[in-house]
């Protein structure tokens, strides 16, 4: 996943020690790496808190990592980690509808169409709350490949898995979400 | 091609991972069959809805704020998380401290001593050439009375323990100025017969060559400039 110019270079000088590189990659990778940690967990306060667990690990760990090339994937591999960690840790399934500090719901009330408000909430709800369900190593690779839009190859990196396996889990993923949606939303 | 894999193949190709001639064949099945094609409407309209109502909320302001006051205080602060992350997440590092641990063990078990780095030792003159120096004093005394000794070899039993004392003490000498090839050395190694002969002194006869041998080798000269040689030598030292 290449999101800057000279990202390689870039990657070099942060694991070196420069921390305006450093925070080039914090400003250009926050982002994906919080709309995955977020779609894992499904409440922005834990994927906030996560994303910065993630950073901090990259910003000490680094200077380890021996091909440059291969920071994306190592990034989301450290996020994968800590979205799972965090997973066990709290052991609760999310009732998304009942989360009543969920900002993203707030955000979405921002809109300007109120019906349009009101079904983008619905299906934004339903959405998140069959995610949860989904065994996490087919809602990461679904997450990854679908939703982030990532090669398989860079997913089956990240997982460290091959290819065909992703291929098999995005499917198995994509296939329970039709099934859910198909009962409870017009798909 | 069976269904499943014609499904899996169909999610893969909606991400646009399957390459032109398997997508060819997908297609072509799915014009076929109709549980698969089902699959592939359903999987497409969720593509859709997704790209249309699905609504990522941006990252919070706080995760930079939160991340960038941890950073400057983690460069405050020093703990030993950040030690053991530096001295393990380094190859050499490691490799270093345990070659280190290595060497200081080795050195425990060899019980090797470090040289002593106090200073020289205080001496007024120095150990060995104090032992010189009796000694050849009293080798000096010893042959001087021997040689203006008009006495019968009988009456001489002082002078013979006082020779078969020196021949030990030459022994220790030698053994000190073993490396030492000096004229000290030579003196010494030349005066051992002497005093050998002192000490087994029977007859009158056996004196009178002890006597002219003691002048004919100027050893009471040299004993003299052997024991000013030591002493000027210590004083150097001094």
């Amino acid at each position: 996943m290449i999101l800057l110019k000279d990202q390689d270079q870039i990657v070099v000088l942060a694991a070196s020690g420069d921390e305006k590189a450093f925070k080039k990659l914090f400003e250009a990778f926050q982002q994906p790496v919080f709309n995955y940690i977020y779609r894992m967990l499904g409440c922005v306060q834990d994927a906030a808190d996560a994303t910065q667990n993630v950073f901090l690990k990259v910003y000490k760990k680094l200077q380890s990592l021996r091909n440059p090339a291969l920071f994306s994937t190592w990034l989301f591999s450290i996020a994968r980690n800590e979205a799972v960690s965090l997973m066990r840790k709290n052991k609760r399934k999310l009732d998304y509808l009942q989360n009543e500090n969920n900002t993203c719901l707030d955000i979405i009330d921002n809109q300007k169409d109120p019906a349009q408000n009101v079904m983008n909430k619905e299906f934004e709800s339903i959405f998140q709350q069959v995610l949860t369900e989904i065994p996490e190593i087919y809602r990461s690779a679904f997450i990854l490949g679908v939703l982030e839009e990532q090669s398989y190859e860079e997913v089956a990196k990240t997982l460290g898995c091959s290819v065909g396996n992703i291929k098999s889990r995005v499917f198995r993923a994509r296939a329970f979400i039709n099934k859910k949606l198909d009962r409870v939303y017009a798909v | 091609m069976d269904c499943k894999k014609i499904k899996i193949n169909i999610s893969a190709m909606l991400d646009k991972e399957l390459d032109e001639q398997e997508k060819q064949l997908t297609l072509s099945h799915i014009k076929i069959c109709s549980y698969c094609r089902d699959f592939y409407e359903k999987s497409l309209h969720l593509q859709e809805v997704i790209a249309e109502k699905l609504y990522t909320p941006r990252v919070p302001n706080s995760v930079r704020t939160g991340l960038y006051r941890r950073l400057e205080n983690q460069k405050r602060s020093f703990n030993l998380d950040d030690l053991w992350l530096w001295m393990t997440g380094n190859k050499w590092a490691l490799r270093m401290e345990l070659a280190l641990v290595f060497g200081v063990a080795v050195l425990i078990g060899l019980n090797i001593r470090l040289p002593n780095f106090s200073g020289p030792a205080d001496i007024s003159q120095p150990p060995f050439s104090q032992n010189v120096d009796k000694y050849l004093e009293k080798s000096t005394k010893m042959l001087l009375e021997l040689k203006n000794s008009e006495m019968d070899p009988s009456k001489l039993d002082y002078e013979k323990q006082l020779a078969k004392q020196l021949l030990v003490e030459s022994k220790l000498v030698t053994q000190n100025l073993e490396n030492n090839r000096t004229q000290i050395h030579r003196l010494v190694n030349e005066l051992e017969p002497v005093l050998w002969d002192v000490a087994n002194l029977n007859d009158p006869h056996a004196l009178q060559i002890i006597q002219q041998t003691i002048d004919d080798r100027d050893y009471l000269l040299k004993l003299d400039f052997a024991r000013k040689n030591i002493i000027s030598q210590a004083r150097a030292v001094k």
